[in-house]
């Protein structure tokens, strides 16, 4: 197999009769960052449970870390570290306690380590978890989780609950990860989370891969926002080739444009003097929506 | 008036509302529980009508009654099943075998049912989700405190009513009852069901009281079990020595209702207002108490985890510190109380003759090795079956899939934490062995026993991993039912053990439960064939249920 850090080709797996994960594709390459999204329920959370051998795969390859997540879990999991995204913690230990028991479970951190991330995800250790609000509990994961050196960060909603410094300070740490050559798998809801630190984005609906490609070679799939001030002339842009949803009120004029006709387009609009102009490459948002919606009007269409 | 002013105003004002939307919170109640609350109907009901139909059959005449009678009225069974009401009859005998036992059941079931809606509620969040909506403060206890009440007074009526039904027949009332009208034993079948009806609101209030003040819901029933047991052993020590000991616990105000003879309803109102106090004093406690809050203050804890921690079944040694300590005080008390009534055995022995003795108690040899080391050992059985549940429990509150993702293997996970439970079995087998033998040999001044007694204890050290290895067995194979079957086993083990030859089970299948199979040493000589099976059967097992457990889906 290539020596991507994670590699899943087809893969299946049902509960009974129903299809969670259902012919899924994804991979992570080693020192890179790969956004994995999809609506609730898409099979993200089952995804990653076989990756980490916890569930068994029903068809299907998948490596990490070049070996198989089901035979070799346990060697694998000394070299990755994983944070799920609804941390559950036994009630009667601390904070500090629970860190220490998942650090040394995986081979072990420095006191140092530990400390850093402590005070930089300002987590009290010596709180009892039952204490522990959402935010909280998802921190004590997280310092376990950022304190180790593993090669391979398995990450599901690793956010959720956390305040925005905190979500800042997260940001920091998979930057610096992905310095040291380390890889990292995130499953996030959060857009501009992936939008920062993702190399390489797999979005997947209903348990299939729709797609993966870095976030530029899907903006080359989708249309730029273009917003535009015009004195007059506005009429002129209707009949130009690779306009869409052109949208006049008064001086304000919005359309979007193919990423091929983006030249034609904007020598056209230079003639027509602008007042102001912005043109917005799609964000993460809108190409994740574009696909939730096809894929709706698709599903539509066939049971039509 | 300021805000402050309005969120420090007394309690009482918004009193009226404290029990709002109470109606809406009884239906859901009653859904969430109906299922449980028909079960245990059925099991106690149906167990005193099976059993007084089993004696109605099996003794025709008074000769056996007596002959029985005599058999059980020994200190040994007095300290186990209490004093036995209006005994020459099939009711009386009916009562000696299964009225301590049932209602003390019904007693820690109503128990377990009031912290399952109560404190287990607010462990797991829900009891914030129920409170944002505009229910009353006290709206939740309350609805627990009726329904569980209502449960144990129908339990009650309805086996009075079945026992009045079955002991109308005229001709036959002296055998029955041993009362001289029917109408006698009509009042006498509604004393005893109501004797069963108070131990149900015992529960409910010793319930309601170790929910208010417990920090979880296990330590809730942990708190409520160990009451129960003080309780219990309070009795045994009246019982005995036919003290007024009996009149301090309420579970001896229960036995001294005394259906069929003093017919005495005074005590059913005690208990009344007993476990009205106790509902009321949690009532007072959750008026002031935070939600998810307990009396105990939090405390802060270590900001890291020691060596002994960090390892998996240190971790799992931690995770049962509470456990340990509240069953080796169990195991410390209940040996020390039993050993000390086998003096009063032994003088009874040497003080009569009584023809019943003659069957398998005329030695103290053979109450030790008949009826106190196998009770004893069960208990430790069930430590083992409790302990091993805990590898279910790390699954279910989702904190196994943790441990997994780190470098620890399946196997080397589970083999780790049993390792933890079965060394606490053979600690507890010991424990209890030296416990019963030293104070029975204090009592007879003579210490040489105490070897043969930690030896016979030892002989059930198979008995007690098989309880484990079931669950083992389940876990690997069908996680979800794995704690309710064990439970069902352990249960299913102690009922055969005290009621027996009542449930109408063969005797061959009956010697070949675990603990009916160990040999009763000393009182028997030793047998080492059932031992080497039963340890076959456990490792088989042990070893089958991890495979199961290799090739499964966690969580599952």
């Amino acid at each position: 197999m290539s020596g991507n850090a994670i590699e899943v080709v087809g893969l299946v797996k049902h509960f009974g009769k129903v299809k969670a994960v259902d012919g899924l594709n994804l991979s992570v390459e080693t020192g890179q960052v790969t956004g994995f999204l999809g609506p609730n329920g898409a099979g993200k959370t089952t995804t990653i449970r076989v990756l980490l051998g916890l569930l068994k795969a029903n068809a299907g390859q998948a490596s990490v870390l070049g070996g198989n997540p089901w035979t070799d879990a346990v060697s694998l999991h000394k070299r990755l570290v994983y944070v799920p995204g609804d941390v559950a913690l036994w009630p009667n230990l601390t904070g500090g306690q629970i860190i220490d028991v998942l650090a040394r479970l995986s081979g072990g951190i420095t006191k140092e380590r530990k400390q850093e991330m402590l005070e930089r995800f300002q987590l009290d250790p010596t709180k009892k978890a039952r204490t522990y609000s959402k935010g909280n509990r998802q921190k004590v994961a997280l310092v376990a989780a950022m304190a180790s050196r593993a090669e391979l960060l398995v990450l599901d909603e690793p956010t959720s609950g956390l305040d925005p410094l905190m979500e800042g300070e997260f940001q920091k740490c998979i930057k610096q990860v992905k310095a040291e050559g380390r890889s990292v798998l995130l499953s996030s809801h959060i857009f501009s989370e992936v939008e920062s630190l993702a190399d390489s984005i797999c979005i997947i609906r209903d348990g299939k891969t729709i797609e993966q490609g870095t976030l530029a070679s899907m903006r080359h799939l989708t249309r730029t926002q273009v917003r535009t001030d015009l004195e007059s002339g506005a009429e002129k842009l209707r009949d130009l080739a690779g306009i869409h949803d052109l949208a006049v009120d008064g001086q304000h004029v919005s359309f979007s444009v193919e990423q091929a006709d983006l030249p034609t387009v904007l020598n056209a609009l230079a003639e027509l003097h602008p007042l102001a102009l912005s043109a917005n490459p799609p964000s993460l948002e809108e190409i994740f929506l574009s696909h939730y919606h096809t894929d709706v009007a698709k599903s539509q269409g066939v049971q039509k | 008036m300021s805000t402050a002013a309005t969120l420090e105003a007394p309690a009482t004002k918004s009193q009226r509302d404290s029990l709002s939307n109470l109606g809406v919170l009884l239906g859901f109640t009653w859904k969430r529980n109906w299922v449980r609350s028909v079960v245990w109907l059925v099991i106690v009901v149906g167990m005193f009508v099976f059993i007084f139909d089993y004696y109605k059959a099996l003794f025709t005449d008074e000769s056996q009654l007596a002959s029985f009678i005599s058999t059980v009225d020994s200190p040994s069974l007095l300290a186990m099943v209490g004093i036995i009401s209006n005994p020459i009859s099939v009711v009386g005998a009916t009562w000696c075998k299964f009225w301590m036992f049932g209602s003390l059941m019904l007693g820690i079931g109503v128990l377990f049912l009031m912290t399952r809606n109560l404190r287990g509620d607010e462990d797991q969040g829900r009891a914030e989700l129920i409170r944002s909506t505009p229910l009353g403060i006290h709206s939740r206890l309350a609805s627990s405190v009726i329904l569980m009440s209502v449960l144990s007074i129908v339990i009650g009526i309805l086996t009075g009513v079945a026992l009045a039904a079955l002991t109308s027949d005229p001709n036959n009332l002296q055998h029955l009852v041993n009362v001289s009208s029917v109408a006698a034993a009509t009042q006498g079948s509604m004393v005893f069901g109501m004797s069963i009806a108070a131990m149900g609101l015992l529960g409910v209030g010793i319930g309601a009281l170790t929910n208010e003040i417990s920090p979880s819901s296990g330590a809730a029933n942990g708190i409520g079990m160990a009451i129960f047991g003080v309780l219990y052993i309070i009795r045994m020590i009246g019982d005995v020595q036919s003290n007024a000991a009996t009149w301090v616990s309420p579970i001896g105000w229960g036995q001294k209702m005394d259906p069929y003879g003093a017919d005495r309803w005074w005590p059913f109102i005690m208990i009344v207002i007993l476990a009205a106090i106790l509902v009321w004093v949690a009532w007072m406690i959750q008026s002031s108490r935070d939600l998810g809050d307990s009396i105990a203050p939090q405390r802060k804890g270590k900001a890291g985890a020691s060596a002994l921690l960090t390892r998996v079944w240190g971790l799992g040694m931690r995770l049962q510190r509470g456990s340990f300590i509240a069953w080796i005080v169990c195991l410390v008390i209940f040996p020390m109380v039993l050993g000390s009534v086998i003096k009063a055995i032994r003088d009874m022995i040497s003080g009569t003759t009584m023809a019943g003795l003659a069957n398998m108690a005329d030695t103290l040899d053979g109450v030790l090795g008949m009826i106190f080391i196998p009770m004893l050992a069960l208990v430790v059985g069930i430590f083992a079956a409790q302990s091993a549940t805990s590898l279910r429990t790390d699954e279910a509150h989702g904190v196994l899939e943790s441990q997994l993702a780190t470098g620890v293997g399946r196997v080397s996970w589970a083999l780790q934490r049993l390792a933890v439970t079965f060394v606490a079995i053979v600690v507890f087998l010991l424990i209890t062995g030296v416990c019963l033998g030293a104070s029975y040999g204090a009592l007879v001044s003579d210490m040489s026993r105490l070897p043969v007694v930690i030896g016979s204890f030892f002989a059930y050290l198979p008995a007690c991993c098989l309880l484990a290895s079931i669950f083992v067995l389940g876990f690997g194979w069908w996680p979800r039912y794995a704690v309710s079957v064990t439970w069902i086993v352990v249960v299913a083990l102690w009922a055969f053990m005290i009621v027996g030859l009542a449930l109408r089970i063969p005797t061959w299948l009956l010697d070949l439960m675990p603990f009916n199979a160990t040999p009763a040493v000393p009182a028997v000589p030793m047998n080492w064939t059932p031992i080497i099976i039963l340890s076959l059967i456990a490792a088989a097992f042990t070893v089958v249920g991890l495979i199961g457990f290799r090739r499964r889906n966690v969580p599952a």
